[in-house]
């Protein structure tokens, strides 16, 4: 049954990594625009600027 | 989504979406921007993605920049206020594009970089209507950037404040809402896990019981110092200015949870309470989040700020240059072109100048300033290019003195008079609770002492007000949204409370209850022959002036006959000779210049503009011009007139007076010539007199009125375009609805009064377990959020059947 403390705090450990993401994905802005990728994502892309993600915004 | 308005009827022939004024017609269709006809091209060329036609575009553009146009641009001042990151080699703008509206301006958009190659990247928010442009500021500018969009048609609207660093601060406190969510989710689900075995009263080990507990314990912390923190605040912030608000029993009853959990835990002697107090922070924060509506696209907060150019030209030493606007001062020389906004008070020198102050004033025409008169910021130049002088700083004009007036100083004033209705009942509540709390520790302490201090707390927790604190957040947050979905836009759930106490409604005229972009004209004389019809349309089609583009766009024909002669005097008319025949248009003084006695026509009696037509100084007849009342205007007053005294508030003259008595039961409540601040005063005369006021109104003129009244509405036949200060945005199209938009009001706020005394039950049952010293956790278990899923529930479907009884298009509904 000792196994028990293993198990619940592999479990905490698991959910805590589950708010992790969530509150890194909000504050990478994922959830600010809800509309426009649905839309992109159809479009056709030529080129890819590949500078582009290694700018960041401060 | 808000689809934005539209007049004209066509539709895009690739999108659907119906085009704005300037559509651009391609092989016999129509399209509603660039985009658009570009990817139909592209299709019609079978040649998906690889077409060079998006090349063509700066070929060929379809906008002209004026010189000059974007120059302020190159101003490090204004840019460091424009842009959102800088470093040595890139710099990243946010533009707002109005203009996008369909998929196909995001795919235009977001291949600006096939346009311009130091453009690195764009990215479109579609539904805030911005661009994220990344590019290389070495290589290109701010300023090419700006006039690259307007060539393909889409002009960046700057304004002068900074709009998207105080948006960007309401994002920071948005998502920190949503952290504080998460974390108490997280928290309440684990707890709530943990804490099973002892709903279920099962046998388990003492030493798993003391573990569970402990982790309890540890997940309740960040409950405590994170998720709590503001209740604790504001209810600290309420002793501390002697008031009592729904935030002091919550942060009583939080830590008496929490202090009472950490004792039986610590003493061995129970469970605690650990997952009531997570679920009662996770709920409210829930509820906060659910009354906070966002609009992407609408600013209630504008000032005169937004509605001053960013830059005008100036003239020093002889040569014409731009500069920011806020830095023009008293003697500087400025150059207004048409459809320019003069940004402070300035002395005319050179050039005809016809100002529209309809803005500043509700006057609807254009006035004519001679030469060495003042003319007064926020006035706007129809017409030719004139010069003036300026005669006082921005900072002093008499267009930001009006918002020096001291009802913008106290912004807030308002908010903090208002107590919410959530506050008044919890003001009743927390003595109530207090006292309670206190006679069952006396009680205890004379029966049994051992049972005080569990009795005191009981008390304090099952009565911790959580579905009295949501179910104001749940039902008016739903109704503000249902709102918006019919076409009225409100701030904020207070402003529905205020709503639904209003008693007096003051209307504002030009733009309010007429149409701003429509009027009704009539011709009244002796028939007209075709050619002449069309000699007329030729006439006016040289005149800037809007009655000109009115009766241009009124008369049939195609405009096109040969002019000779024509002359403009400002102010009186227009004449030009065609097809051999002297025509004149324009006041009758101007028209009967040869002192002929005027036939009289049945239009003298009509209110409204007259514009007199003579051929061969023959008077044939006139054009009678009046503002077009909004639809179903008269149903509207009168139905408003059984609940709500009426009052107009108008800038304009008293001609169309006559027109007005069939609107306003009450003459005296029509108020004529009422300058910006004037209206402002009778408003708050009225509220004096215990009257609570809802102002609706429009533009500039009403901006002070707005802001004293209660609840200020501004109307707008465009939610993209300028609108001022105010608690609510009303979409024009829905203006007949505003009857049913006050029930509807009314009726929500009466509906969170009902779950108010739900709420009330739910505490007494629990106190009556609390007062006897019979509180188990199980029972609080259940008991919390039984009461705040059923508020929340009752809340929801309550105002969306109330929607469906009360917004219905047909108005019958409003009959009882």
């Amino acid at each position: 049954m000792s196994v028990l403390f293993l198990l619940i705090g592999a479990s905490l450990l698991i959910a805590l990594g589950f708010l992790v993401t969530f509150i890194v994905s909000v504050k990478k802005g994922q959830f600010d625009d809800t509309y426009t990728p649905s839309v992109r994502i159809l479009l056709d892309h030529t080129k890819q600027n590949s500078t582009t993600n290694k700018i960041k915004e401060q | 989504m808000i689809k934005p308005l539209q007049n004209t009827q066509t539709a895009c022939f690739h999108c659907g979406d119906l085009c704005l004024a300037e559509a651009i017609a391609f092989q016999d269709k129509v399209f509603c921007c660039e985009g658009c006809k570009l990817v139909f091209e592209l299709l019609e060329d079978h040649n998906l993605g690889k077409s060079d036609n998006i090349e063509k575009l700066i070929q060929s553009p379809n906008k002209t920049i004026l010189k000059n146009q974007f120059s302020f641009l190159d101003d490090d001042d204004v840019k460091k206020k424009l842009l959102s990151f800088s470093d040595q080699t890139n710099e990243i703008i946010v533009f707002s594009l109005p203009q996008i509206h369909c998929t196909s301006c995001i795919w235009l958009l977001e291949n600006l970089y096939r346009l311009n190659s130091n453009i690195k990247n764009v990215q479109v928010d579609f539904l805030k209507r911005t661009a994220r442009i990344i590019y290389n500021k070495q290589k290109t500018s701010l300023r090419a950037i700006a006039e690259l969009l307007t060539t393909i048609g889409y002009k960046p609207q700057i304004q002068l404040n900074d709009i998207y660093k105080s948006e960007n601060q309401d994002v920071v406190i948005d998502k920190n809402l949503i952290y504080k969510i998460g974390v108490a989710g997280f928290c309440f689900g684990n707890i709530m896990l943990l804490s099973f075995p002892e709903y279920l009263s099962l046998h388990v080990e003492p030493e798993f019981q003391l573990f569970f507990r402990y982790i309890n314990l540890i997940l309740s912390l960040p409950i405590i110092f994170y998720v709590s923190i503001d209740y604790f605040r504001s209810a600290f912030i309420a002793v501390k200015n002697k008031n009592i608000n729904i935030d002091i029993p919550l942060s009583l009853g939080i830590i008496s949870f929490f202090l009472r959990s950490v004792f039986e835990i610590v003493s061995n002697t129970g469970a605690g309470y650990f997952d009531s107090l997570a679920g009662l922070l996770f709920f409210l924060s829930l509820g906060k989040y659910f009354q906070r509506k966002t609009y992407n696209r609408i600013s209630f907060d504008r000032d005169y700020n937004s509605f001053i150019p960013i830059a005008i030209s100036k003239i020093e030493n002889g040569k014409e240059m731009t500069v920011a606007a806020n830095k023009v001062r008293k003697g500087d020389r400025l150059i207004i072109r048409n459809n320019e906004i003069i940004p402070t008070d300035a002395i005319l020198l050179k050039g005809n100048a016809t100002i529209d102050y309809s803005f500043i004033s509700g006057e609807s025409l254009p006035i004519q300033i001679h030469s060495g008169d003042l003319i007064y910021a926020g006035g706007k130049q129809t017409g030719s290019i004139i010069e003036v002088v300026a005669d006082k700083d921005l900072t002093t004009s008499t267009l930001t003195q009006l918002w020096n007036n001291s009802i913008f100083d106290k912004k807030n004033a308002n908010e903090k008079q208002f107590s919410s209705i959530t506050d008044k009942a919890s003001k009743r509540f927390t003595i109530g609770i207090i006292a309670i709390a206190f006679f069952s520790l006396f009680y205890w302490m004379y029966v049994n002492p051992a049972n005080a201090v569990n009795a005191f707390t009981s008390v304090l927790i099952i009565a911790c007000p959580c579905a009295l604190a949501i179910s104001a957040p749940f039902a008016l947050g739903n109704a503000i949204k249902i709102l918006a979905q019919h076409g009225l836009y409100v701030k904020n759930t207070s402003v529905l409370e205020k709503l639904s106490q209003i008693d007096t409604i003051v209307f504002d005229k030009t733009g309010t209850i007429t149409k701003s972009n429509e009027s009704n004209i009539q011709y009244v004389g002796n028939v007209l022959l075709d050619d002449e019809i069309n000699a007329l349309k030729s006439l006016f089609k040289q005149s800037s002036h809007p009655l000109s583009i009115q009766l241009y766009n009124f008369i049939n024909g195609n405009g096109n006959a040969k002019l000779k002669s024509y002359s403009e005097l400002i102010g009186s008319g227009i004449s030009a000779c065609i097809n051999n025949k002297n025509i004149k248009a324009g006041s009758l003084k101007f028209i009967n210049s040869l002192n002929i006695p005027p036939q009289v026509f049945s239009a003298e009696h009509k209110a409204g503009s007259k514009i007199y037509v003579s051929i061969n100084d023959k008077i044939q007849g006139c054009f009678v011009i009046q503002n077009k009342y909004r639809e179903n205007l008269k149903k509207t007053t009168s139905y408003l007139s059984n609940n709500y005294a009426l009052y107009l508030f108008t800038g304009d003259n008293a001609s169309e007076e006559r027109n007005l008595a069939q609107y306003f039961a009450n003459e005296k409540n029509i108020q004529f010539q009422q300058k910006p601040i004037d209206k402002l005063n009778n408003i708050k005369k009225l509220q004096n007199d215990g009257k609570k006021v809802a102002m609706i109104g429009d533009g500039l003129n009403d901006a002070g009125a707005l802001k004293q009244s209660n609840v200020g509405i501004s109307i707008s036949e465009s939610v993209n375009t300028f609108s001022p200060a105010c608690d609510a945005i009303l979409d024009a199209n829905k203006f007949d609805q505003l009857p049913s938009f006050f029930v509807f009001s009314a009726k929500s706020v009466q509906l969170v009064k009902i779950s108010f005394f739900i709420s009330l039950t739910y505490n007494c049952i629990g106190l009556w377990f609390a007062t006897h010293a019979l509180l188990s956790p199980v029972f609080a278990a259940v008991l919390m959020p039984l009461s705040s899923i059923s508020i929340v529930l009752f809340g929801i479907i309550g105002t969306t059947i109330l929607a469906k009884k009360y917004l219905v298009s047909d108005m019958h509904h409003l009959q009882n």
